[in-house]
């Protein structure tokens, strides 16, 4: 193309964008982006990267966590199938740790928020009579930012009241990057609620659009999950959200799902899917 | 002629003849039960070059969708589609997550994660309607919008705003806010939302012409704090839970609770359901395993099996405008970016 006629296709273009600018009005003043989630993890090199691959490995070999892809999902494209996703596979039971509802004190610390839901559970197990730290101090251990948290940083701020609130160890993985997604997530979250003495309570990235409850609402959180009932069908699990909002904050049961239903997996496996910031914190 | 410019893109459309239309004729002699009536006028579907989007809304001829149109897993844009042309526009972007869209003829209204905005659809100065997170999940019908409105932590309001030079008007306070409580639905001159009082699971419904509301409790079941609500004439249908204390989606009732009558009627007794949107008398229904039912909510309550007709589950479901639902099935990881918008027209 001749370089007149890309100019000429530009000037339209910019004529174009200016006529869409002014009839619908000025946009309003730029704001800085505000989220509970940062989108991709600044701090994650491909040292750390590998760093924190080996520690997920190893701790999955400590709990008999295997990769490899189990028999959990029948996604069901058939239209003569209309049973539920996950088979009942009464792995865990019914498995509970209690964690009070910590409202977030300001929009972007949801992080902050679950890592103090996540270490009530370790205080009160431990003993300790040291109080939570605050969301303050925890935004700050985290490093988070007006455009949220890092899954990475969860994971350090958590480990860093390791001794004082227990012998806890979490690591901040992905989902998306194993053979069997569904699998990792489930046998994860479920090996660290039965555990009682070693155990975590995982702080999961959510895109929320998955969970239908939130009826298509957009947003990256952080959750806390601290129950998982597989008895029965469809498999459950509780997570403690800590919005802002009272309109979302609260305790739910929801279904687990798979890559094609909704629910806390395909809510966690999108926010995977959607940048490098890692899916949880367990 | 194809329109230049870096906002025109094109996008597939195909209109699809639907099943019903085209059904092989078959000798009336060989017929055993009369086929039941389609609850369904046409379906034509649009393809469009993004897995991740919010809602699709139609209105001026066009459809309004809010995407992601970047890399960052934002959505940050709302295009308008010309299904007939293919020519896609971007009309509204933002530097937050568009959270919510709602399109009228006359308005459009979004929220993201930290504002509620309203512009008119066709060209005029932008309205802030609510910051700071004040807003949830605005409803929008002809200028009317209303919302439950944060006045601070525990006190929500439920807030209604004629967009043509009106000023915010508070219908009532939302006694237990909270996720299921805090949808709101438009029907003519009524206004639908749920409520809890005294342990005590309530729909409301406001008259917007004179302010009253009604109230109707929910009384004898287990299931009897309704959520999510929306009407039908003298249908209120909901989605029921047995407790707001760890509400648990998966222990739901689905049905209607009949004004005249004053009892709930479950639609589901086993399997909850993903969602589910009304539109007059047409209802649709988002299954456990994301199968599309479409309902007649008359007395009949006929139903057909939109899944089956086309050989395909969905991930969501809207209401595109008062005569159109909108089913939409996203790509895969790994494939190529792209939603497939099952534009459903039930009259």
């Amino acid at each position: 193309m001749r370089g007149w006629t890309r100019g000429f296709i530009a000037v339209v273009a910019l004529a174009s964008l200016l006529s869409v600018g002014l009839a619908h009005g000025a946009p309003p003043p730029k704001q800085q982006p505000v989220g509970g989630a940062l989108l991709d993890d600044p701090h994650l090199t491909d040292t750390e990267r590998k760093k924190l691959n080996e520690q997920c490995l190893e701790k999955e070999a400590a709990f008999g966590i295997e990769r490899r892809p189990v028999a959990l999902c029948r996604c069901l494209e058939q239209e003569s199938v209309s049973a539920l996703c996950l088979t009942a596979v009464k792995r865990y039971g019914y498995q509970s740790k209690y964690v009070p509802c910590y409202k977030q004190e300001r929009t972007y610390w949801c992080g902050p928020a679950a890592v103090r839901q996540s270490l009530y559970w370790h205080k009160a197990v431990s003993g300790s009579a040291i109080a939570l730290p605050s969301q303050t101090t925890l935004a700050s251990r985290i490093g988070t930012t007006t455009s949220g948290s890092t899954t990475s940083g969860i994971a350090r701020a958590l480990n860093s009241y390791r001794g004082t609130f227990g012998t806890h160890h979490y690591v901040a993985s992905d989902i998306s990057n194993t053979s069997d997604p569904l699998g990792v997530f489930y046998n994860r979250i479920g090996a660290m609620l039965a555990s009682k003495a070693d155990g975590t309570v995982p702080i999961v990235l959510l895109q929320t659009s998955q969970l239908s409850r939130y009826r298509g609402h957009s947003s990256r959180h952080y959750v806390t999950i601290s129950g998982i009932d597989d008895r029965s069908v469809p498999v459950r699990m509780r997570d403690v959200d800590p919005n802002w909002r009272v309109a979302y904050r609260g305790i739910y049961w929801d279904d687990v799902g798979c890559t094609t239903y909704n629910g806390l997996f395909r809510a966690c496996y999108q926010a995977d899917l959607e940048g490098s910031n890692l899916a949880m914190a367990w | 002629m194809k329109r230049l410019g870096v906002l025109c893109s094109a996008v597939a459309i195909i209109v699809l003849f639907v099943p019903g239309c085209s059904r092989p004729s078959v000798p009336d002699e060989a017929r055993s039960d009369p086929e039941p009536p389609r609850l369904y006028q046409s379906v034509k579907t649009v393809t469009i070059p993004y897995r991740l989007f919010g809602h699709a809304k139609k209105a001026g001829g066009l459809l309004y969708v809010s995407v992601c149109g970047n890399d960052e897993g934002i959505i940050d844009r709302i295009i308008t589609l010309d299904p007939e042309t293919g020519e896609e526009e971007i009309v509204i972007t933002s530097d937050n997550d568009i959270a919510w869209l709602e399109v009228s003829e006359e308005w459009i209204v979004w929220e993201t994660n930290m504002d509620m905005y309203a512009q008119p659809r066709t060209g005029g100065e932008r309205l802030l309607l609510g910051g700071v997170q004040a807003v949830f999940g605005p409803v929008l019908e002809g200028s009317l919008v209303a919302w439950m409105n944060r006045v601070d932590d525990d006190r929500y309001q439920l807030t209604v705003r004629d967009l043509n030079g009106g000023e915010n008007r508070v219908i009532a306070e939302n006694n237990h806010p909270g996720l299921y409580n805090n949808f709101v639905h438009i029907e003519g001159d009524r206004l639908l939302w749920t409520d809890i009082i005294d342990n005590t699971g309530f729909y409301r419904v406001a008259s917007l012409r004179d302010g009253t509301i009604e109230d109707y409790p929910i009384q004898d079941t287990d299931f009897r704090f309704p959520g999510y609500a929306q009407l039908s004439g003298d249908r209120l249908y909901s989605i029921n839970f047995d407790t707001y204390i760890e509400w648990d989606w998966t222990k739901q009732r689905f049905g209607y609770y009949s004004i005249p009558d004053g009892t709930f009627t479950a639609l589901r007794d086993k399997n909850f359901i993903q969602a589910f949107r009304v539109s007059g008398d047409r209802v649709a229904i988002l299954e456990t395993g994301h199968r599309l039912t479409l309902m007649d909510a008359a007395a009949s309550q006929q139903a057909e099996d939109i899944s089956k007709a086309f050989g395909t589950i969905f991930d969501s479901l809207d209401c595109a405008d008062s005569n159109t639902f909108v089913a939409s099935l996203a790509s895969k990881p790994g494939e190529p970016k792209k939603a497939t918008l099952y534009l459903i027209s039930v009259r």
